[in-house]
């Protein structure tokens, strides 16, 4: 895992996520190769989804707040 | 009358006996030597070019009255005057035809709110003509309107639902009033004082307003010197007088006009009402969106996790993989050995074969070349009969010209040497 993946945006996190499957999934994977992408395209996937869990609460709780405001 | 029509007088009345046509042409005789003014309001009004009179009703609470008159003098009024109340001077008379009673004018008079409107109305024409409702004139009320300036009477319902319609709604609109009389001796006056003032206080838009009234009530309105004020003024302006059906001058020359109060209050926040609506469009749409966003991006990360395990799987698979290689080379290490040696045999005999090949055809080759070397040599021609002939320098003889007769000449042969000497030259002829 490279150190910048907390800093990339949720939409950057997740093409990488989905290169590196992509990668995973072709016939001609040398296993040393293999085995960091895996490591990497883990960590992403944990940090795609803690980043959109993350603003889904923020969002909603938005939201929520607007609705009940006296228009 | 009815003393006429008894008994005791029938003999009288039998005694002169009139045609209808008579007692007609005698009623309107009598009739047209009374002229009087009348007033009444028109119910029915008829100029038609095609006519060679104008018909008209009068009419009080109470009862109507059919009319006749001229064109002449009905000259300067048009269909508009049903509805006003007039003064008309003239005659009674009967259309003796049908008998018909009628009153003939002969001269007519606007009276109260019939004269306001027959001014009113001679007025609009005027301004019209001058050109001040033109739409050129008009400015465009700003989108969203901030400082608005309410020129009307500050106790006043206009007032009230101006305020109740606008930062009622929208506070962000800052409402400023000028207070006015809006009716009565005064109105005018404080009018022209006060709208050119309003004017130079840069406001976005300037109402002027009041509720509705009977003709007389909106006379300030309809006044030529404050419709010329607010046709000069620079603020885009609004002017709703009255009630739906009521309208004034002041509207003609206004920029835009309302109907009523909350009418001009609703044109000012159309556009934040419109804004108010996108927002609320906007709102929900974000609301949407969004879910379907987390939506579909969640169910992404899933398949993708989904997809990681998978690959997780096809790596745990590897050394079952590398076992089934192992076991496949036992299976078959004996029989790939073999192979190999017995393709080296094949190699190291086709390489034999192929240098013993070459070397047969080499020999041959020299062989050949051999025999032809030595059939080709001198020893083998003197050996077949031939002779070499040399003087006495050892030099070969080719030709009889290099000897002459009498010199020594060696002569070689097959198995020895001559020594000889010319006799004679002779050519021979080939």
């Amino acid at each position: 895992m490279s150190k910048s993946d907390q800093s990339l945006s949720f939409s950057k996190a997740l093409k990488r996520l989905e290169e590196i499957i992509e990668k995973l999934e072709s016939p001609d994977l040398d296993l040393e190769d293999g085995l960091k992408l895996l490591e990497e395209g883990v960590t992403l996937h944990k940090i795609c989804k803690a980043k959109l869990t993350q603003a889904n609460e923020k969002i909603t709780k938005i939201l929520s707040i607007d609705s009940k405001d006296p228009k | 009358m009815n003393n006429i029509i008894t008994q005791t007088n029938i003999n009288f009345i039998k005694q002169h006996v009139y045609q209808v046509s008579q007692v007609n042409k005698l009623a309107r005789e009598s009739l047209e030597k009374i002229s009087i003014w009348v007033e009444g309001e028109v119910s029915e009004f008829n100029k038609n070019p095609k006519y060679a009179f104008v018909y008209l009703k009068l009419k009080d609470d109470q009862a109507s009255l059919s009319c006749i008159s001229t064109f002449k003098v009905f000259n300067q009024f048009g269909e508009s005057i049903v509805g006003q109340k007039i003064l008309v001077f003239g005659y009674m008379t009967l259309y003796e035809k049908e008998g018909r009673f009628q009153f003939s004018i002969k001269q007519v008079e606007a009276v109260g709110e019939g004269l306001l409107q027959k001014k009113l109305d001679e007025l609009i024409l005027k301004l019209k003509a001058e050109g001040l409702f033109d739409t050129k004139h008009k400015k465009t009320i700003p989108a969203y309107p901030k400082k608005v300036c309410v020129v009307t009477s500050y106790d006043s319902a206009a007032w009230n639902d101006f305020k109740r319609h606008t930062v009622g709604k929208f506070p962000v609109i800052q409402l400023f009033v000028a207070d006015v009389r809006v009716q009565g001796n005064k109105s005018v006056e404080q009018l022209l004082t006060t709208l050119p003032i309003v004017d130079n206080k840069n406001f976005d838009v300037i109402v002027v307003t009041r509720g509705g009234g009977s003709l007389e009530d909106l006379a300030a309105f309809n006044d030529e010197m404050v419709a010329r004020t607010i046709f000069k003024m620079k603020t885009p302006t609004i002017v709703a007088i009255g009630h739906e059906f009521n309208e004034s001058l002041a509207e003609w020359v206004a920029d835009v006009r309302a109907s009523t109060p909350t009418d001009a209050a609703n044109i000012i926040t159309s556009n934040y009402s419109k804004l108010e609506e996108k927002l609320d469009y906007f709102s929900r749409q974000l609301l949407t969106k969004s879910n379907y966003y987390f939506m579909t991006n969640f169910q992404l990360l899933d398949h993708l996790h989904f997809r990681l395990t998978q690959i997780k799987y096809s790596f745990k698979e590897l050394p079952q993989k590398l076992f089934g290689l192992n076991q496949y080379l036992k299976v078959h290490e004996k029989s790939l050995i073999f192979e190999a040696d017995r393709s080296l045999v094949d190699l190291y005999f086709k390489l034999n074969k192929n240098i013993l090949t070459k070397f047969t055809y080499n020999n041959q080759k020299l062989e050949n070349l051999e025999r032809s070397l030595f059939l080709l040599s001198p020893q083998n021609t003197l050996k077949r009969g031939y002779a070499i002939a040399t003087n006495f320098k050892g030099k070969v003889i080719k030709s009889i010209k290099s000897v002459e007769v009498g010199e020594q000449v060696g002569v070689r042969l097959a198995d020895g040497n001559l020594s000889t000497k010319v006799k004679s030259k002779s050519n021979v002829k080939i």
